[in-house]
């Protein structure tokens, strides 16, 4: 499998937008400029974009409350996401969705989803949608350790197992559902142990190795376009952060979370390249002033922007006028 | 138009029928739709007519298929998915309150979402506390959601054409003691437009409205009444969500005086929705205090004595219309 | 096109009946990879694709019978194919995660990299120094050959201390399926075993001295020589009448006592080691163990055993002494519990009364299952084994 320079010089733009775009993001929060929750996505960025490189446009994708970086890396454009979690009126969803909500049904994104667990269901149906139109598109819905224990997760993997649907469910295994160590919310060892349960096939893979995940998501993605159904990827990785914006994290020794920020992603694709002789330097440090660029200028974009009008909470409940 | 009389089962199937015929992108989901036709034979025939592909038999798994039905609707399927009853509605109670109705909104209105929930309604006939409810207020209360409450086969059918037309979320509410009744139903084609109340009988003394099997009941009750020279208007929204409070407020303003008769719990029903819409639009008209005749707010109970005891009866109607009708 | 054709699997085949396709039409095959399973009335069989390219048709459907040679697919030869049925027979590294999906639906399973990638580093510094690379586990992101993993292997090369450095491989064989079902079996059985060997050496002088008397005889007999392991197998046999216990297997948490004495006799032959047993030798003399097991020796050596012929042991000999080996650790033959190895008759200088006699002497090395068999018991075994052999006259008497 040759993966070309492009290709992993891209997946680390995308990681760099994610992680760049969740700094800013935490440090408008703090400055009050985000309100509401937020959920960042800092330390998990592997997995979202090695998924998402392994997709075409026209698959879909179903999210979470960590959305951001699985938004970007199927592709939002920072701009309306950073509107959006602003509550602009020229946000992704208007500035009705914010953090939590923002689709992008051009690019496949489905939308990320406040329920843990809930979108699961629906990008199983996004699939349904697919084999009943005979296309070969796929759809990916992930979620987090948590949302395994869920019963929307386990009726939808059966759904998705008994019809072939072409669904890869990508488990993000950050190892604490919200304060909560899944050791003692869960006997198996493996969250992939429970695709056995329903017939089908379990993965596990490092999720700090974007190009482990991205080839894995190839290998699962191409079953899955043939009709032999579903898969269940379970991608092992910690994130950096608390669980939103405010968690204290007492739930984590200090040591932890500087244990987790060592296997960054990121840093270790960017040594990667250079020491391996695919980038120099020189390319690395193109893309990280590119990155901050972007961020910069959705920034300035969100700021900007207008507030929605008061009266249009009124519209979009329904395509027919509200009642 | 030519007409002919039929099961409002029958009307049931002949709306998806037409409708599946129509347009490639309606499919059947729910449980046990193949063999048995759905548990009151209404889809019978239809896995016969148009196979596997499009009626699927789901397992037992309500978030999972409702959830599925939601996310192929948004992509432009339009899913028929079946509920078996609407007290089933918990088992998938997040795709039917947080996903579903609210996936619009929360996207900024940059999607649809064309998903029909079939469900049956009502008690009748001591199925207990978990296969009797007319918690379709429930329903109504939850932004995104679309009601529909069928009282006669005619309307069962033009008004499950347009659910599936419709580019919302629609709840469509079967009621068990109709299923099997019959009326009279055109030979042609025909859709009955959302939000438009259907007048079921003319009067002048007392605005009734009443919806699904509670309109029989109330027609009956008006019979009744007539001997005793008082004429209600019977009113059936037809449809909860959207509500025609236009036909409602204009009936209450001719008859002055206004009956409520519902089925679901009384406590924050539909009932009490109606009354407040009257009392705050129509204040002056009013003659007397509105009167709901509803279910106490208990869980439908097994005995025969114990269901006739709370479900509104032509006795409770006739008494309740009296007592609007003498206010003075 | 190749021809694929109802093979002869045995000499007296005539026709063979195709139970099952493993591809299916329009499916790409690999040579060597298994095409169809075939029944004849003795076994079933799967056949494996004689040439890669893609299965074009099947000539002779599931369940049919037909006669041996006749057509019953063709395959349209190509250049490397991937197969459907998962990776290429080019891949080396590992089993393509393809590949496990299909085997093991429904089991988690450990992603390994599907295929080999090479940073552009560590191929420059392994094309300077000639380095395979399909002998290299990637340790870089996703199973990528990174320089270091590269280096490693070259500055191993180049110090040349002998810990590092990876011996020069001759050549590789796959083991066949008997060897590695055979490999499995024993190991497998050494690791749950609790088992114990212990040894005692034996004065031949009665046995050499009666091998003398009585080998004319016998041969003429029988037209068989008579060897030390045709005696000591009837001493064992005649040992084993008397410790029944020895005569066992264990079976889950039963001890089974076994009537019949069933000796297996391993032998060396070109292709490996076979045990071919002596049925019910509790009731032969000295003569008819010779005939038995002359008769197995020179099946074994011309590849005419049956299966019959090597199952159903209860306890096995082997004979070393041919080459010289004097004590050593049979390993055991199981189901059976126990195993007895002999080592080389020589002289030794050996206490007689209060004299130093040159004697001939043999050791015997018996390994036994301790969780049925105690060490009292085994010594006893022996040694009674052992004054058998002091005292062959019984035994000389019998033939």
């Amino acid at each position: 499998m040759e993966i070309t320079k492009e290709t992993l010089l891209e997946m680390y733009r995308k990681m760099q937008l994610i992680r760049y775009f969740e700094a800013r993001t935490k440090e408008l929060f703090a400055a009050g400029k985000v309100p509401g929750f937020v959920h960042l996505y800092s330390g998990e960025e592997g997995i979202a974009v090695g998924v998402c490189s392994a997709l075409r446009q026209n698959d879909y994708i179903g999210s979470t409350h960590r959305g951001h970086g699985h938004c970007i890396a199927k592709g939002g454009d920072v701009k309306y996401m950073m509107a959006e979690l602003y509550g602009k009126e020229t946000g992704y969803c208007k500035g009705k969705g914010g953090s939590m909500h923002i689709a992008d049904f051009d690019l496949g994104i489905l939308g990320a989803c406040g329920i843990v667990g809930g979108s699961i269901p629906l990008s199983t149906g996004a699939a349904l949608h697919f084999k009943y139109n005979g296309t070969d598109q796929v759809a990916v819905t992930f979620f987090g350790d948590g949302a395994t224990n869920q019963g929307s997760f386990h009726e939808s993997i059966n759904l998705a197992a008994i019809w072939d649907l072409p669904v890869i469910f990508v488990c993000e295994n950050n190892k604490y559902a919200e304060s909560t160590s899944i050791s003692s919310v869960m006997k198996v060892e493996k969250i992939s142990e429970r695709a056995s349960g329903y017939g089908v096939p379990g993965i596990t893979v490092d999720g700090n190795d974007v190009i482990a995940v991205y080839e894995t998501t190839l290998e699962v993605v191409e079953r899955a376009r043939k009709g032999k159904g579903p898969t269940l990827v379970e991608c092992v990785t910690c994130r950096h952060q608390g669980h939103y914006e405010g968690d204290s994290g007492t739930y984590r020794t200090k040591e932890m979370v500087e244990e987790c920020k060592k296997r960054c992603p990121i840093k270790r694709l960017c040594t990667f390249l250079q020491e391996e002789g695919f980038s120099s330097k020189k390319e690395i440090e193109d893309i990280d002033k590119s990155v901050e660029k972007e961020v910069e200028a959705a920034i300035e974009f969100a700021e900007k922007s207008p507030w929605p009008k008061p009266e249009d909470a009124l519209t979009d409940v329904f395509v027919s006028p509200y009642y | 138009m030519s007409t002919r009389e039929i099961l409002f089962l029958e009307a049931i199937r002949e709306a998806l029928r037409e409708e599946m015929r129509r347009d490639e992108s309606v499919f059947l989901m729910g449980e046990d739709l193949r063999i048995w036709g759905s548990p009151m034979g209404q889809l019978q025939g239809l896995w016969e007519e148009f196979g596997d592909r499009r009626v699927l038999d789901t397992p037992i798994s309500e978030t999972g298929f409702v959830g599925a039905g939601a996310g192929a609707a948004v992509l432009g399927s339009r899913p028929v998915v079946e509920l078996m009853f609407i007290d089933f509605f918990g088992i998938a109670g997040d795709q039917i309150y947080n996903q579903a109705p609210k996936l619009r909104y929360m996207f900024g209105g940059r999607m649809k979402v064309p998903l029909v929930i079939r469900t049956v309604i009502g008690a009748g006939n001591s199925a207990a506390a978990h296969h009797s409810a007319s918690v379709y207020s429930i329903i109504a209360h939850m932004p995104g959601w679309k009601c529909v409450i069928p009282s006669t086969p005619y309307d069962a059918k033009g008004l499950l054409k347009t659910a599936v037309r419709d580019d919302d979320p629609v709840m469509y509410c079967e009621h068990k003691m109709l299923v099997n009744t019959k009326g009279e139903v055109p030979e042609e084609e025909y859709t009955i437009p959302f939000g438009e109340a259907s007048i079921k009988r003319e009067g002048a003394d007392v605005t009734v409205v009443a919806l699904g099997w509670m309109v029989h009941k109330t027609l009956k009750a008006a019979e009744e009444l007539s001997k005793e020279g008082i004429e209600i208007e019977v009113v059936d929204p037809r449809t909860i969500v959207p509500l025609d409070r236009e036909t409602i407020i204009n009936s209450v303003k001719k008859t002055g005086r206004l009956v409520i008769v519902d089925e679901d719990h009384e406590r924050c029903g539909i009932g009490s929705e109606i009354s407040a819409i009257v009392s705050e639009e129509a204040f002056r008209s009013l003659s007397a205090p509105i009167k709901r005749v509803t279910t106490p707010t208990v869980p439908i109970p097994f005995s025969p004595v114990l269901e006739n005891a709370v479900i509104p009866n032509e006795e409770r109607i006739v008494k309740a219309v009296r007592e609007v009708a003498s206010f003075a | 096109m190749i021809k694929v054709t109802m093979p002869k699997l045995g000499l007296t085949m005539k026709e063979g009946k195709i139970v099952k396709w493993h591809k299916r039409e329009g499916d790409k095959v690999n040579k060597g990879e298994p095409l169809v399973e075939i029944e004849t009335e003795k076994i079933t069989s799967v056949v494996e694709s004689p040439a890669t390219g893609i299965l074009n048709q099947i000539v002779v459907q599931d369940d049919s019978t037909v006669p041996v040679t006749e057509t019953i697919a063709v395959i349209e030869e190509m250049e490397e194919v991937e197969s459907d049925q998962g990776g290429s027979a080019q891949e080396t590294a590992g089993v393509s995660p393809g590949e496990k999906i299909e085997r093991e639906e429904a089991v988690a399973v450990e992603r390994s990299p599907a295929k080999i990638r090479v940073s552009p580093l560590a191929q420059k510094i392994a094309d300077k120094h000639a380095v395979d690379l399909l002998a290299i586990k990637g340790t870089g992101l996703g199973g990528t050959i990174t320089k270091d993993d590269v280096q490693k292997l070259v500055d191993s090369r180049e110090d040349g201390s002998p810990e590092s450095v990876g011996p020069r491989i001759l050549e590789i064989v796959e083991m066949n399926a008997p060897r590695r079902k055979t490999a499995e079996k024993l190991a497998q059985m050494h690791q749950e075993t609790p088992h114990v060997t212990i040894t005692m050496p034996v004065d031949a002088t009665s046995v050499v001295e009666m091998r003398n008397d009585i080998k004319e005889a016998v041969e003429k007999k029988t037209g068989k020589k008579l060897t030390f392991t045709h005696i000591f197998a009837k001493a064992v046999s005649l040992a084993l009448e008397e410790y029944r216990e020895i005569n066992a297997r264990l079976a889950e948490d039963k001890i089974i006592t076994i009537e019949d004495i069933n000796l297996g006799i391993a032998v060396d032959v070109e292709k490996g080691l076979l045990v071919p047993v002596v049925k019910n030798s509790q009731g032969m003399n000295l003569i008819d163990i010779v005939v038995k097991i002359s008769d197995l020796m020179e099946k074994a050596r011309s590849g005419r055993l049956s299966l019959d012929d090597m199952t159903g042991g209860t306890f096995t000999i082997s004979n070393l002494g041919v080459y010289d080996v004097d004590i050593f650790t049979p390993l055991l033959n199981p189901p059976e519990c126990s195993i007895l190895g002999i080592g080389k008759i020589f002289k030794r200088a050996w206490v007689v009364g209060d004299r130093i006699e040159a004697r001939p002497i043999v050791t015997f090395s018996m390994t036994f299952d301790h969780r049925i068999i105690d060490g009292a018991l085994a010594a006893r075994f022996l040694q009674r084994v052992k004054g058998i052999l002091e005292d062959p006259e019984d035994i000389a008497r019998e033939s």
